[in-house]
């Protein structure tokens, strides 16, 4: 594993800057079969995916330790040491996916690499390199002085996992400059008539390159993607481990694994669809062109594949918290959490909500004319119709009325208004509330309401997120004679736009944290039983692992697909074979591939440093 | 949760069925009188379904945990479905015909191509300029040497056009307006500016009759310098986030600007609502 390493890193090293001088003199080799582009894309995509999780576990394998130093809960800190005797072993593959993606990328487009490399020699050729070094050398201090500095020590060796965190940070921000730049090249300033090309290559500095539109957002965004990543393989790990436990006590471990690994991917996760959104956003700023072509031509179907995967993701994390819900005793559960908890989030979601849910009357119109103004600014801001706008303040309140409604059966069904106006406010509510009510009798329990809710929503609003402005590959399919068949009415035009979309995924966002809190009040007050979990929630944190890898290949397709014919978009065209946008089905064929050779070998790395060692370890003590 | 005795699976589905037939019908009907097309309806009742699933899958029994082999085995099960599902979600969605971008690539970068004859005399001129580039820097070495306070710029490599590995376009002979049309498809003008009475909503403002409100030489110079003049009611655009791409000067020939323009100017349906030009005063084509 070290010899691997150390030969991909000398690698990596060396090759950037002697080849750098060189490879423009070199003709581009032909990789048989599949193509340069083919080759290129499975050798950085697999090099990302190891890259993620190098990067991403142990920002939360020190949390980790930190929560174990703090709990003197010993669960802790076998689960930090566990996931990163996997990454120890995740890091050579990541150092020779890298070495192997430099080898491609010299051979098969030497032309575009040694422009890039003189570009950024000084980030590709040597401050990468050495970060990859210095960090490596980190890393396996990290995993040698485990279980040496422990007790009075174990500061020193969390100082040791900070450090190696923001090797990591930087890294990671080191490599995205280069890779956003080729996305949104640096313009001349305002006033200055410079062809881009010109500027590039003449007046731009390094930092000016590295720091363009899109390098910060994408900075953040790979970051917390990264974290949301290791979050999910650490729950893969925890399945993996759960299923083939052979004690109540290993069971009971690899249970609470998987919460906590599900618990770090989908906090992360909720704050992707934001960053997403500012990335996208920069795009748009960058050049108006890219953001019609990515949400309404060509990459259109890939978005839409892009919201099913994410919605899916999330249906999967609301079905795991509600197979771990199962298995935790808590008496009288509708009480203690469909009423005061329910009232209390939405509290501090809509503070004039909860108001009007205890019964006072002057905070509740204070909601609802908050909820007016939400509205009119959004209306005013996206120039929106009145009946875009009913759809919308329907899909708004959707959300809190749903929620309301199964918080406060019980109390509406005890008839305890007092005034006449808030009978007639409630009114709605309470009808709806005895036909729920009306409902259990037939089976559904209330105290089951809130979550199904949730999940309801989350439907509602993936098929929101999902509603495409016409169903074809590129605008250039839609003529006059299909567009009737294909796209959506006029008047509906709105479910399409941006504001319906970020309704959408607002909705989902929301309905996960509410579960999550549901949850996560649920443990506090009841009794979990460890090692009890429905099996098949195993196969959710399964999906999660997969479902994440999976849109990550597919997200990486949409960046460089944004980047059209050129590698450097609108600097240096691509003129190879191969530089057109490969179709959604030949993607999510490639992607499939390449998430399956992942996963196999994350496989083999969780059987080497977790099962192989089990074995060993257990013959030796029989 | 456990305190309920465990239910069958008709118990557990019969009502969900219901529910799930009841919204996709009304799902189907509801979207149909309001004017969605079949593949709208289809969706939408696929989430009746996808629902159906879910909320079975919620109450559904727990299933016999697999242990050793049949794990390793069910997990790899489970990997083949997840990756045939999505590969077949990935097939069935509309697909762009790739054709149709090879073509529009290869007339699009037709500027940046050249034959094998123009890249041997273009290489043997960057031979000899390089060489005479090496000279003068020498020479000015010298002069700073001599107390001279120059500075010599460092030369960029800079990657050389290469000679086309796909074929290049031939464009010799096409009708300027119908090349105008190729190159409107070609730069993704459509997504921002309306013609041919499509009805949906647009960025930019509709074109279908500019061919009366403006002139060659202003519509040259607006595409390859949008800020020289805006339309009437597009003020925030000229200037917002949403403003007319200042980069095809640099990725459109002359020759696309030519049979663009010769495009454009047969616009005219004076019936459409296209907006008036807003010269800024003493305006005049750059």
């Amino acid at each position: 594993m070290v010899v691997l390493t150390a030969c991909a890193i000398l690698v990596a090293l060396v090759a950037p800057s002697v080849l750098a001088q060189t490879i423009e003199i070199l003709k581009p080799a032909h990789f048989p079969y599949v193509g340069n582009r083919v080759a290129v894309w499975a050798l950085a995509q697999l090099h990302i995916l190891f890259a993620a999780f190098v990067l991403g576990a142990p920002i939360f394998v020190v949390i980790s330790e930190w929560l174990g130093v703090r709990s003197h809960d010993p669960k802790y800190d076998r689960l930090a040491k566990e996931v990163t005797k996997i990454t120890a072993i995740l890091y050579s593959m990541t150092a020779l996916t890298g070495g192997f993606f430099l080898l491609a990328l010299v051979t098969l487009y030497p032309d575009f690499t040694g422009w890039l490399f003189n570009h950024f020699f000084l980030i590709m050729g040597i401050g990468y390199p050495l970060l990859f070094i210095l960090e490596t050398l980190v890393l396996y201090f990290y995993w040698y002085t485990w279980d040496g500095l422990q007790g009075d020590k174990k500061g020193r060796h969390l100082a040791i996992g900070v450090l190696l965190n923001v090797i990591g940070i930087v890294t990671l921000f080191a490599i995205d400059g280069p890779t956003s730049f080729m996305n949104t090249p640096v313009k001349a300033p305002e006033g200055m008539t410079m062809n881009l090309r010109d500027f590039i290559e003449t007046t731009a500095t390094l930092w000016d390159k590295m720091n363009n539109f899109s390098w910060m957002p994408m900075n953040f965004h790979r970051l917390a993607g990264n974290v949301t990543f290791g979050g999910f393989i650490t729950g893969l790990i925890a399945a993996y481990m759960y299923m083939f436990s052979k004690t109540d006590e290993e069971r009971a471990y690899y249970d609470w694994m998987g919460f906590v690994g599900n618990f770090i991917g989908i906090s992360a996760l909720l704050v992707l669809p934001l960053m997403g959104y500012v990335y996208a956003a920069e795009f748009y700023d960058y050049d108006a062109s890219i953001g019609p072509y990515m949400m309404a031509d060509q990459l259109s179907m890939f978005f839409i594949m892009q919201g099913g995967m994410i919605g899916l993701i999330f249906l999967a994390s609301a079905y795991y918290i509600w197979m771990s819900l199962k298995r935790i005793e808590i008496p009288d559960y509708s009480t203690a959490v469909s009423q005061k908890l329910v009232a209390g989030v939405l509290s501090a979601i809509v503070p004039g909500l909860g108001q009007m849910y205890n019964g006072q009357w002057g905070a509740g119109i204070a909601f609802l004319v908050g909820q007016g103004a939400l509205l009119g600014s959004i209306f005013y801001v996206f120039s929106l119709h009145a009946h875009e706008g009913l759809g919308l303040s329907l899909l708004l309140l959707l959300f809190p009325l749903a929620v309301l409604i199964a918080s406060s059966s019980n109390a509406m069904t005890r008839g305890s208004s007092s005034s006449p106006g808030r009978s007639l406010l409630v009114l709605p509510v309470r009808l709806l509330a005895q036909l729920l009510l009306a409902l259990e009798r037939f089976g559904l329990r209330r105290r089951e309401l809130v979550i199904k809710c949730a999940f309801l929503i989350l439907l509602l609003g993936n098929a929101t997120w999902m509603t495409p402005h016409a169903f074809v590959g590129a605008v250039s399919s839609l003529t006059d004679e299909n567009e009737a068949f294909l796209s959506l009415p006029s008047n509906w035009d709105f479910l399409a736009l941006m504001p319906a979309k970020l309704t959408a995924v607002g909705l989902m966002v929301l309905m996960i944290l509410v579960s999550f809190i549901l949850y996560t009040r649920a443990i506090k007050r009841g009794t979990i039983r460890w090692g009890k979990i429905d099996f098949s929630s195993q196969f959710a944190l399964i999906f999660l692992a997969f479902g994440a890898i999976w849109t990550m290949g597919l997200m990486g397709v949409i960046r460089s697909s944004l980047r059209k014919y050129f590698h450097i978009y609108d600097v240096l065209p691509d003129l190879s074979p191969n530089n057109f946008t490969p179709t959604l089905g030949y993607s999510a064929v490639v992607i499939t591939i390449l998430a399956v050779i992942f996963f196999a070998v994350v496989s083999l790395a969780i059987w080497l440093a977790l099962g192989a060692g089990h074995t060993a370890k257990k013959g030796a003590q029989s | 949760m456990s305190a309920h005795a465990p239910k069958s699976w008709m118990q557990i589905i019969r009502w969900k069925l219901v529910a799930a037939v009841v919204a996709a019908v009304a799902l189907w009907f509801v979207s149909g009188s309001l004017g969605f097309p079949r593949i709208f309806q289809w969706m939408y009742v696929s989430y009746a379904v996808l629902g159906l699933i879910i909320f079975v899958a919620l109450d559904a029994p727990s299933p016999t945990p697999l242990m050793g082999w049949k794990a390793g085995l069910g997990i790899i099960v489970f990997y083949l479905i997840c990756s045939a599902i999505l590969v077949t979600a990935g097939t069935l969605l509309p697909q762009f015909d790739s054709k149709i971008e090879v073509a529009g690539i290869a007339r699009k970068t037709v500027k940046y191509r050249l034959s094998d004859e123009q890249t041997a005399s273009l290489m043997q001129r960057t031979k000899e300029l390089s060489a005479k580039a090496d000279e003068l820097a020498a020479k000015l070495n010298q002069l700073q040497a001599a107390g001279a306070h120059l500075e010599v710029g460092s030369v960029e490599a800079s990657a050389p056009a290469k000679p086309a590995s796909a074929p290049a376009a031939n464009l010799s002979g096409m009708d300027p307006v119908e090349r105008g049309k190729l190159v409107f498809q070609d730069h993704e003008c459509y997504n921002c500016h309306q013609i041919g009475g499509k009805k949906s909503k647009k960025r930019g403002p509709i074109l279908e009759n500019i061919g009366n409100l403006a002139t060659e030489a202003q519509l040259k110079d607006k595409v390859f310098h949008p800020k020289a003049w805006h339309a009437k009611g597009f003020e925030k655009q000229a200037e917002g986030k949403d403003k007319m791409p200042e980069k095809f000067a640099e990725v459109m020939s002359e020759e696309e600007l030519h049979a663009l323009v010769t495009f454009l100017l047969t616009l005219k349906n004076t019936a459409a609502d296209t907006p008036q030009p807003v010269f800024p005063p003493g305006y005049s084509v750059k």
